[in-house]
């Protein structure tokens, strides 16, 4: 029995002993209280952090059961392709290009636009018979020219400069009775030094309305409160000059809107996209 | 305030009331966390945490006499969760006992502080090497005082369990102890050269 307390006591006495090397300090309180602070917002953080995943997680769910769906079912497959489709334009054409470098086009080898033969609109006002007078240096020659005030664009990619060369002027000529003043008039213009066809950034103002293209896929879009009408088009190209062979893509984007009842035209080859084809329509003044 | 009025208030979210009870049960938290682990740098942390836990769920305590076994109860808990986390081993005793020894001035009274100290930290260290659960009983049984009932709430077993490990336990230590030693009626007693504990060979 004896033996049992002074066991006992030497276990009590070295649990104490042990305890007393550390000797706690005064501060829990404020401890546990900005711990407790803390706690709260890593909370917010976690819950936060938490949200973040399940959506990421539901995201590559919905990717992968789309993803499995169209492997699977030709019917949202096909409907797929439809949805991809729908504004993708795409011209095969054969041209001609001369000593100088311009290329020559006609109607007849132009074979088809999403393999429907199409009359092409820039053929057929060249058929009708617009006829370009200058060199004009200045906008308002320009204008006094063609007879009216035009916009043009403010902002400009960084590949596009304002035009310092020339501005062009054409009379238009009705198909019919080419000969004929009609007293319309149309300004073109390029926003860079590219005089290549299908090259650059241009832009068409017509006092005319011009019609769509045939068999094209447009696309509304708004240019601040306007609506306007854009295509893009892949052309692939057949250079048949001189005994040659050869093939070539090239991309046009256009965007066409009608101001002060005269229809705006802003074609790019040079690769600017739809977004800022747009902001320089929007920045016209 | 009484200890139940205390908790009461804290059921309220009274902090006031909650600050008083961190400053009744610090010390003993803090101390038991130390033991129960070895590890200083870690005691404090685990005691602040018990003490978080204990604030964010005491609306649940039904039995709110039952505060000191509950808030032990949290406290083992994060004292075994928070030390498997921190991946460290205890200090090591022995190495501190030579360090004692290496640091001491040579003369009669101060070694035999130091061989009581001595003993006490080599029953400390056969304590620490024993398995958690027999651990844990001789902790809150000789260091916290509480009752083998008390126990048994803490730890969330029958009475029956916690006295068989108690027993265990003690038969343990018991087996580093000569009888000699104990006879000592001046509690003096040295500790075998050499003991086997829990199937291990150390030198004491």
């Amino acid at each position: 029995m004896v033996e049992q307390e002074l066991f006992d006591k030497l276990i009590k006495k070295s649990l104490i002993d042990k305890s007393e090397e550390i000797i706690p300090q005064n501060n829990m309180k404020e401890r546990v209280s900005h711990s407790m602070k803390y706690k709260n917002k890593s909370t917010f953080n976690t819950s936060v952090l938490n949200w973040k995943r399940a959506a990421t997680a539901a995201a590559c769910f919905i990717f992968i059961c789309t993803g499995v769906s169209l492997a699977v079912s030709p019917e949202i497959q096909t409907a797929a392709v439809e949805k991809v489709t729908e504004f993708t334009n795409r011209v095969q054409m054969v041209f001609n290009v001369s000593q100088e470098g311009s290329a020559t086009v006609s109607s007849s080898e132009i074979t088809s636009v999403n393999g429907t033969p199409i009359d092409n609109m820039y053929l057929k006002v060249t058929k009708g018979g617009f006829s370009t007078y200058g060199p004009i240096y200045s906008r308002e020659e320009a204008e006094k020219e063609a007879g009216f005030k035009f916009k043009m664009p403010v902002y400009l990619p960084s590949n596009c400069k304002l035009p310092t060369n020339t501005i062009d002027v054409s009379d238009y000529k009705p198909e019919k009775d080419g000969n004929k003043d009609t007293g319309k008039h149309a300004v073109s213009m390029q926003f860079d030094d590219s005089e290549a066809a299908f090259s650059g950034t241009k832009l068409l103002i017509y006092e005319i309305d011009v019609p769509e293209k045939d068999g094209y896929k447009y696309m509304d879009v708004k240019i601040g409160n306007n609506d306007a009408k854009y295509y893009e088009t892949q052309i692939d190209m057949k250079d048949t000059s001189n005994g040659k062979d050869t093939s070539k893509e090239v991309y046009e984007r256009q965007l066409r809107w009608k101001d002060n009842e005269k229809t705006y035209i802003l074609i790019d080859y040079s690769g600017i996209s739809k977004d800022e084809l747009i902001k320089m329509a929007e920045s016209m003044k | 305030m009484d200890e139940i009025e205390l908790v009461k208030r804290c059921q309220l979210g009274d902090i006031e009331a909650f600050g008083m009870l961190i400053e009744k049960y610090t010390n003993k938290a803090v101390r038991t966390a130390y033991l129960a682990t070895g590890q200083k740098d870690l005691a404090e942390d685990i005691a602040q945490e018990a003490f978080m836990q204990c604030f964010k769920t005491i609306k649940n305590l039904k039995n709110i006499e039952y505060f000191k076994t509950w808030f032990y109860r949290i406290l083992i808990r994060t004292s075994w969760r928070m030390a498997t986390k921190a991946r460290q081993h205890s200090q090591n005793v022995f190495t501190d006992i030579n360090n004692l020894e290496d640091t001491l001035p040579d003369t009669s009274n101060i070694l035999e502080e130091v061989e009581k100290k001595q003993r006490y930290k080599a029953i400390y260290a056969a304590i620490n090497e024993m398995d958690k659960i027999f651990r844990e009983v001789i902790i809150l049984y000789y260091f916290n005082e509480f009752s083998i009932k008390e126990i048994a709430n803490i730890l969330s077993c029958r009475d029956g369990t916690v006295k068989s490990r108690l027993h265990k336990a003690r038969k343990l230590l018991a087996d580093i102890f000569t009888d000699k030693e104990l006879n000592n009626s001046s509690n003096e007693f040295q500790l075998r050269k050499e003991s086997n504990f829990n199937g291990r060979t150390r030198i004491v």
